[in-house]
């Protein structure tokens, strides 16, 4: 007897029966769902790190040369990018592991995930998703907290909530809880800036709990907006 | 439809026939039998009592994941890559040590020695003897597309189907085998 018989024998006496269609149809759709929801929270920390690094007061590095490199050592989102490279070798295999998946080198499918990640990604900050989810998701936590950098007088960096606007000059409570009287030579102080906004200064510490301020960014949503007095 | 009429239609026509009649899978699995078996054979170094389980295994397998086959592959091409991964995964269970083949299985050595891509020319018993050796010794990732393209006459998108390995790889693949061949008899 040989090994056909043998076998369509054994397919009869131990009833073995083939897997239902909808069980490949379930397979295959739950492949592709995962590809989509591992694109979609990949491109989400993509938009999330593009726009913290943007947000990021890069221009800073002449300010002071001795902080430039524990600046950049504090500030880089390190776990969402893990987080990121993670994710995109995880859609690297999932697309590997389509019917097709196979057909493409390694290259090729490395650098599509990748392209396809930072392309969603660039949509998501385009449309204000990755702005619109802050408080939200809890990938924002995640990334670096900068505060620690602006709290430092001596090296002419301040910042804190503005508890008063008055005449060419800002009160402010920093994130210690100490009040700062912020300096400035714009009269028009007022206009600018009203209580209850986070600013952030630039400048010089002049005595205790006072500053003079070169510069006053506010800080919104991760985006500034910038006042010079020269 | 007399089994006569059977034997006549395609692969993927056999297929839909045997989804619905097991018999009918009788037909596809005598088209294969021959051909697997002896390629269990050639790419594991299994003993032919173990190449029978192997073959067995594979086409219970495919009786029942049938109706997931995917109709844009041959059935040959999904077939053979079942085939290649129960006989990799069986090999790695038990850590087959290579036996030694006897020469009256070697026909698929000669056909790759005397294959014009291959430029080898075998003449004698010995370089025969060493020609098998050489392939003998080849890592698995090597010696698979080797029999797939000379002996088993597969199209490289075929033999892509079959390993699962991007098309460009498999003529990568067949090049470096060649050249660690010339090299082993050199």
């Amino acid at each position: 007897m040989s090994i056909s018989d043998e076998t369509l024998n054994k397919i009869k006496s131990d009833k073995i029966e083939q897997k239902p269609r909808w069980q490949f149809d379930i397979l295959n759709v739950s492949k592709w769902v995962a590809i989509v929801s591992t694109t979609i929270v990949a491109a989400l920390i993509f938009a999330i790190v593009i726009e913290y690094l943007s947000s990021l007061d890069l221009d800073l590095y002449s300010q002071s040369r001795s902080l430039i490199l524990n600046y950049f050592v504090s500030n880089i989102p390190a776990i969402l990018i893990i987080l990121l490279v993670i994710l995109g070798s995880l859609l690297y295999l999932e697309f590997k592991n389509t019917k097709k998946g196979y057909k493409y080198d390694r290259t090729f499918l490395i650098g599509g995930v990748f392209g396809l990640i930072a392309i969603v990604g660039i949509s998501f900050i385009g449309i204000g998703l990755s702005r619109s989810t802050q408080g939200i998701t809890p990938l924002n936590l995640l990334t670096p907290n900068t505060d620690s950098y602006w709290q430092q007088p001596e090296f002419g960096l301040i910042s804190g909530e503005i508890i008063r606007v008055g005449y060419k000059r800002i009160d402010i409570r920093d994130y210690k809880g100490i009040i700062w009287r912020i300096y400035s030579s714009n009269p028009d102080l007022t206009s600018l800036y009203s209580q209850g906004e986070n600013i952030r200064a630039i400048g010089l510490k002049i005595s205790n709990n006072d500053f003079l301020a070169k510069e006053i960014r506010e800080v919104s949503n991760s985006q500034y907006r910038v006042y010079i007095f020269r | 439809m007399k089994s006569n009429d059977l034997t006549k239609l395609s692969d993927e026509e056999l297929v839909q026939l045997s989804i619905e009649k097991a018999d009918n899978y009788l037909i596809l699995m005598k088209r294969y039998e021959k051909k697997l078996f002896w390629y269990i054979l050639r790419i594991s170094n299994v003993s032919k009592e173990d190449a029978e389980d192997i073959l067995q295994e594979v086409f219970i397998s495919v009786y029942k994941n049938l109706q997931g086959f995917d109709q844009t592959l041959k059935f040959s091409s999904w077939i053979y890559r079942i085939t290649h991964n129960k006989t990799i995964s069986h090999v790695r269970k038990i850590k087959t040590k290579p036996k030694t083949i006897d020469l009256e299985d070697g026909d698929i050595f000669d056909v790759i020695a005397s294959s014009k891509d291959m430029d080898i020319e075998v003449h004698s018993k010995m370089e025969k003897e060493r020609v098998i050796s050489a392939i003998e010794d080849m890592d698995i990732k090597y010696k698979s597309v080797l029999i797939l393209r000379f002996v088993e006459e597969k199209e490289y998108s075929e033999i892509s189907d079959i390993l699962k390995i991007p098309v460009n790889t498999v003529g990568t693949n067949i090049n470096r085998a060649k050249k660690i061949l010339k090299e082993k008899l050199n």
